[in-house]
């Protein structure tokens, strides 16, 4: 799903990106939300298989760091 | 068929756009609750219950003060989401009128969105706000009802072909239906279907014309039982079925398997075709909240209208546009078209069918019914029978 309005002033450098939900293969029932990466935008499509990738995030209160699962297409897909 | 609860009674302020409310939330609410007192001929210090949803503003304890009850006997609030709960409100004031803990009870929801914040804004959900569960969508921009809907009507489309074009019919026919309503917020500002599909994404597949509007008013119903009823001028409409629920599994996540993509209406849809006895092709007129079109398109098929490879024609053609319309839907504007007071303004549109005095009047109403905000747990849905 491509997100085109920035709801927060932290996404308006982001838009437009990807939201998807993930279902994780050996884990049926198992979806899990998150942003496709490392891809034009509008290429993402329903059904495209994804590897997860590992970004660091912050937390802006305590500043914090810690790692969030991301999805890229998966070669050859 | 319940009818042991009658709404004698439907009060609103003015509406506006968001933030151009020129009186405070509070006052909005008293507005809108003293309007239904008058509509029903009661003195305010009568009144003696107060049920709201998703509004931790404006407390009962205060309203009833400043508004002058004698006695405040009943309060309650339905818990979780926000508008999926609108038509619950009527529901717990039948329970409390019937059940005989109170004698005049008041459903309302008031939105002064200058004053406060937008519902549909993120930035709220970044200090520590955020409901449970929505914390899982906050690092990867997922913070407001628009995405989640948008997630799950992206790949309902997906899965049954459904086109954009059905999406565009419900706006349309929202849009068509205010302009017959001098209350509405859209009224003398027609949309044209080349106008919609011109108009920007928010988040597809949404356009902007597929979301609501968000605005500043109140609204106010008052239900007390039959009996109490005779004595007062006006029409009594009957409440003859209520639903508030969800199913298995629906509290935990939104996003899982065995419900993705879903609104969870079925099982409102259940309960109201059993407890009243009738079935959708029975309901004259439709009053179906639309936080989004999407929702609205997955809500008619849960309970029951059609199947999803169907609602492209379903809504087609002008289908739900009008006073004739061959399901007269949302009638007053609903939230994209009159106003967005959390979809309580829609009850009030349904029992506007029953008495009789729509802007927008579907001819013979025996069953009006109104449904809450899909797509949120636990769904609602109030039907009402004709006036007396």
């Amino acid at each position: 799903m491509l997100v085109h309005h920035a709801v927060h002033p932290a996404l308006k450098e982001r838009v437009p990106y990807v939201i998807a939900i993930v279902s994780v293969d050996g884990a049926p029932g198992c979806n899990v939300q998150g942003n496709i990466v490392n891809c034009a935008p509008e290429t993402a499509e329903i059904g495209q298989k994804v590897r997860a990738v590992f970004e660091e995030a912050e937390d802006a209160t305590s500043g914090q760091k810690f790692l969030i699962p991301q999805w890229e297409l998966a070669p050859g897909d | 068929m319940h009818g042991q609860a009658v709404v004698v009674g439907v009060g609103e302020s003015e509406y506006y756009k968001h933030g151009g409310s020129p009186d405070t939330e509070f006052q909005l609410a008293c507005t809108a609750i003293r309007r239904a007192a008058d509509d029903a001929g009661l003195e305010l210090k009568q009144l003696d219950g107060l049920i709201s949803y998703m509004d931790y503003r404006n407390s009962p304890l205060r309203l009833a003060a400043a508004l002058g009850f004698d006695e405040l006997s009943w309060s309650a609030t339905p818990w979780a989401g926000g508008g999926n709960n609108s038509c619950a409100t009527l529901q717990f004031a039948d329970a409390a009128v019937s059940g005989g803990y109170a004698n005049y009870v008041v459903g309302f929801r008031a939105l002064a969105q200058g004053q406060f914040q937008r519902l549909g804004s993120g930035a709220g959900l970044m200090g520590g706000g955020a409901p449970e569960g929505m914390t899982w969508g906050l690092p990867y921009g997922l913070m407001t009802p628009a995405q989640e809907c948008a997630l799950q009507t992206k790949r309902w489309m997906h899965d049954h072909g459904v086109s954009q074009e059905a999406l565009a019919s419900i706006s349309l026919a929202c849009y068509a239906n205010a302009q017959l309503n001098p209350r509405a917020v859209r009224y003398g500002r027609p949309l044209t279907r080349e106008a919609y599909h011109a108009s920007r994404w928010i988040v597809e597949p949404f356009h902007l014309y597929d979301c609501c509007q968000e605005n500043d008013g109140a609204a106010a119903l008052i239900v007390t039982t039959p009996e109490r009823a005779k004595d007062l001028p006006g029409k009594a409409v009957p409440i003859l079925a209520t639903a508030q629920g969800l199913g298995p599994e629906i509290g935990l996540n939104t996003f899982q398997q065995k419900w993705f993509p879903g609104m969870y209406y079925e099982n409102v849809g259940r309960m109201i075709w059993e407890r009243a006895g009738v079935k959708p092709t029975d309901i004259d007129v439709l009053q179906l909240y639309e936080n989004f079109t999407g929702p609205v398109l997955m809500a008619l098929c849960e309970m029951g209208y059609c199947k999803p490879e169907e609602v492209d024609a379903f809504v087609a053609d002008g289908a739900l546009e009008g006073p004739d319309a061959r399901l007269p839907f949302n009638t007053s504007g609903g939230n994209i078209g009159e106003a967005y007071i959390h979809g309580l303004e829609m009850v009030i549109e349904a029992v506007r069918q029953s008495r009789g005095d729509s802007t927008c009047q579907a001819k013979n109403v025996e069953l009006s019914l109104a449904v809450g905000g899909p797509g949120y747990a636990p769904g609602s849905a109030v039907l009402f029978g004709a006036a007396a």
